[in-house]
């Protein structure tokens, strides 16, 4: 009898590795046809492709007949995705038969395989497909963070700045994204968006005022100084950090209140943000802001230290005469950072 | 002296049935291993389709990265490697190159090619390591530390690189190891999309006779090596299966020591790489296991199975053999530092699955196949067992094991496809026959002497001799790390 079943779990694995080897070997001749037929093909289109991109006047004379000769030309257009603005991606869609792809797009954002759906929610987002617009709104509403976060991606690639906010509504509620992501989300969008950042800023979500901050700060508007005096001032440690980032970002605009503001922070309770006004300071080259720099070269945390170090360097004459001046200091870890900053200057 | 063979007999035969028994125990751990892999597999083929690259390498949140290249007599290949990884497709990173205490011209090398001047820089000495003897920087780039330091091994070089890097999230590539342009922004991408990643690691893969240049892979080849062949199909089966199954289970132990990310804070609050232990990959991983644990966080170590990072394998028998030696040692040292993870619900499914596999599967595992080998000989010799059952055992065994390679290497193929050609394909296949009849055997054996020679407390970085890096194709003569 156990003969009998070893006999049989031989011959079961003797048909297994067979098929296996077969499948692979049949798979692998396969594929290596239909990819010497793309890379003819590819290297067929390319030229007229880039062209057509790169020049807007030129013609587009590609006329794909074949399955493979569409397939080739969609992965040329997300492969130059981010170089091809929205009108030409309309264009070559319309000439490789857009329907094809809505149809795909449909399929996959309809499909219960959450990956599918993903897959079709970053197609919609690359082929900027407009008439996925209700769908990818409704999306947002998913409890998947992955899902979510190529939704809102692809809501921005389509529509721009349309639905930001109800993107970062969607964010803070579950704040499940990190703060990277939705800041990496709202660099993809292009033009004035300080309106949607103000109304984010009046919510009063710690969370979401942290990034809109930021990037107020980042895309350096006006508005950017109310803000950062305002949160320079507020008990959460994360919206004093989110201020003199912005501040950094926006550097040293000659508004005295602004830098008393910042320099206010001197002796904040929170090292983190002691270390980040030790590094907005390189961006002011005032005596007050050496005076601060070399009294936060003896900081009790090492980050303020090295960040005041830093800074000091980037002042030019004064700065390094601060560093210079700092080689006979008492405080042994000052002593060291000056001399090594200033060697480190001398190499460059 | 009949009771004699009476009571050997019957020793023999309960033996017997232990081995086959542990024999099904093994295999349906590696079947269910499989199905796992399989799923991981697929969820990574599925999750490339709607990530932007590109978007990850531009976008200015993306972290920056301190890449660790310990390097110990590297004279040969240091400088096309430092080059390789300068070109990296990655926004911020600084590159720290710590050499310990070479014998060679490595410093040398560096600081003619880099420029570099010695200069007194401060640090933080978070993890104690020996002294450093100077810190270089270099007047062409600005994203490249030397720290040049006394010998102290491999975990301490790491060691004092951790204390010299700058940036959050640290990497630990082998000097003489390739990685791929895009495999950091690859391998960084967990800890981008889920806060709660601290480590993750890739695939190695062996970069004997593939076509190098300038420190880059030019074109992929399977070696014309036998001793290689052998092992390109079982990191396939190490890292298809077993790493990216325990990986999806939250339950990994190793991340290879060529090439793995990890949060900076979380290595320096596990102590760092502990010096006294020749694994000291495996040993961080498990160190981190435990202290989170214990400490009830919530955290995720990865195995990404896309990154890949090209490493040189031993081409001579003998270093192969040195190598496999201390690395059973190197495991053996680390299951039985943590032997109280084992079976311990406490540690979740690292104390309830991955200990206790690795404890009597990859720890014992030789021990359990040598001596099984032997009391089969010893069976059939008794007449325990007919001729006919010990070939068609012998033969389930075999087909298990082709299944289980060629099953990787289909893996490989579906999801990766790296070697082109058919007659590599076929090469390899061939390969995942013919490991079965003789280089399982020969490791089991290596494996099997280095339990009984395992001494606690033994660590070194051995002699190597490395052959630079060139457009012709790559080759390694030795390697006993």
């Amino acid at each position: 009898m156990m003969r009998q079943y070893i006999w049989t779990l031989l011959i079961v694995m003797l048909i297994i590795n067979v098929v296996i080897f077969v499948f692979l070997l049949i798979k692998k001749t396969a594929m290596k046809m239909i990819r010497i037929k793309k890379e003819k093909i590819r290297q067929r289109y390319e030229a007229e492709f880039l062209n057509f991109i790169t020049n807007q006047d030129s013609d587009f004379t590609l006329d794909p007949k074949t399955y493979l000769e569409r397939k080739v030309l969609q992965s040329m257009i997300l492969d130059y995705g981010s170089f091809i603005s929205g009108a030409t991606k309309r264009h070559l869609l319309e000439h490789i038969g857009k329907d094809l792809v809505v149809t795909k797009v449909k399929r996959h954002l309809k499909s219960r395989n959450m990956w599918k759906r993903k897959t079709g929610t970053f197609l919609a987002g690359e082929y900027e497909l407009g008439e996925m617009t209700p769908q990818l709104l409704r999306q947002l509403k998913t409890p998947d963070n992955e899902l979510l976060f190529v939704t809102a991606r692809s809501l921005i690639k389509i529509s721009n700045e349309l639905y930001l906010k109800d993107i970062l509504i969607e964010v803070a509620k579950r704040e499940r994204m990190t703060k990277n992501n939705v800041l990496s989300l709202i660099d993809l969008v292009q033009g004035d968006i300080i309106e949607t950042l103000e109304a984010v800023m009046y919510s009063g979500n710690t969370f979401l005022q942290m990034i809109a901050l930021e990037e107020i700060g980042k895309r350096q508007y006006q508005e950017s100084v109310k803000w950062i005096n305002e949160m320079t001032q507020q008990p959460q440690k994360e919206l004093r950090i989110a201020a003199l980032k912005a501040s950094y970002s926006l550097g040293n605009i000659g508004n005295d209140e602004y830098l008393s503001h910042i320099m206010a922070l001197e002796n904040d309770t929170a090292w983190e943000v002691r270390a980040f006004l030790a590094k907005f300071l390189r961006k002011v080259n005032t005596d007050k802001s050496i005076d601060i720099l070399t009294r936060l070269m003896s900081d009790e945390n090492w980050y303020v230290r090295h960040n005041a170090s830093e800074s000091l360097l980037s002042h030019d004459e004064k700065g390094q005469i601060a560093l210079l001046r700092l080689l006979n200091a008492e405080d042994r870890f000052a002593r060291d950072a000056a001399n090594a900053v200033l060697q480190r200057e001398a190499l460059n | 002296m009949n009771l004699l063979t009476d009571s050997l007999v019957v020793i023999v035969n309960q033996f017997n049935y232990f081995v086959l028994y542990y024999m099904i125990f093994i295999n349906t751990i590696y079947t269910l291993l499989f199905f796992v892999s399989i799923r991981a597999l697929y969820i990574d083929r599925q999750r490339k389709k709607y990530w932007s690259y590109e978007d990850m390498v531009a976008s200015s949140y993306t972290p920056p990265l301190s890449i660790i290249v310990p390097c110990y007599n590297e004279a040969l290949t240091i400088v096309d490697n430092v080059k390789a990884l300068l070109s990296l497709e990655y926004s911020e990173f600084q590159l720290i190159i710590v050499n310990d205490g070479s014998k060679d011209k490595t410093l040398e090398h560096l600081i003619e090619e880099f420029k570099l001047e010695k200069i007194d820089m401060p640090y933080r000495r978070k993890i104690e390591t020996k002294e450093i003897e100077g810190i270089y920087l270099s007047s062409i780039f600005d994203n490249i530390v030397i720290v040049d330091k006394e010998n102290g091994g491999k975990a301490d070089a790491l060691n004092a690189g951790i204390n010299i890097a700058e940036y959050p999230i640290i990497t630990a590539i082998d000097a003489d190891s390739i990685i791929e342009r895009d495999s950091l922004a690859k391998v960084i991408r967990p800890f981008v999309e889920d806060p709660e990643v601290i480590v993750s690691g890739g695939v190695v893969r062996p970069v004997n006779d593939c076509v190098v240049d300038k420190g880059f892979i030019e074109s992929v080849h399977l070696s014309k090596n036998n001793l290689v062949r052998f092992q390109t199909v079982e990191y396939l089966r190490a890292f298809l299966f077993g790493r990216l199954g325990w990986g999806s289970l939250n339950a990994l132990l190793i991340i290879s020591g060529a090439f793995g990310c990890f949060k900076k804070s979380v290595v320096i609050e596990a102590g760092g790489y502990t010096e006294d232990t020749i694994g000291e990959d495996m040993e961080l991983i498990v160190k981190i296991h435990r202290k989170m644990r214990e400490e009830k966080k919530r955290y995720k170590i990865v195995f990404v199975p896309d990154p890949v990072c090209w490493t040189q394998v031993p081409e001579e028998r003998k270093i192969l053999k040195s190598q496999r030696k201390r690395w059973h040692k190197g495991l053996m040292d680390t299951v039985l530092n943590h032997k109280r993870m084992i079976f311990n619900p406490k540690y979740g499914t690292v104390g309830l699955l991955a200990m206790p596999y690795y404890f009597l599967v990859e720890m014992l595992g030789a021990l359990i196949e040598i001596v099984g080998y032997l009391s089969f000989i010893l069976s059939f010799w008794l007449g325990i067992i007919s001729f006919e059952f010990f070939l068609i055992f012998l033969g389930v065994s075999l087909l298990y094991g082709v299944f289980l390679s060629s099953s990787a290497i289909l893996l490989d193929e579906y999801n990766f496809s790296k070697y082109k050609g058919i007659g590599e394909y076929l090469l390899l296949m061939l390969y995942s026959i013919l490991e079965n009849f003789g280089y399982r055997q020969l490791v089991a054996w290596w494996r099997f002497t280095a339990f009984f020679s395992y001494r606690r407390k033994n660590k070194s970085w051995g002699e190597m001799t490395r052959s630079g890096f060139s457009p012709q194709q790559s080759t390694s003569n030795k390697k006993t790390r």
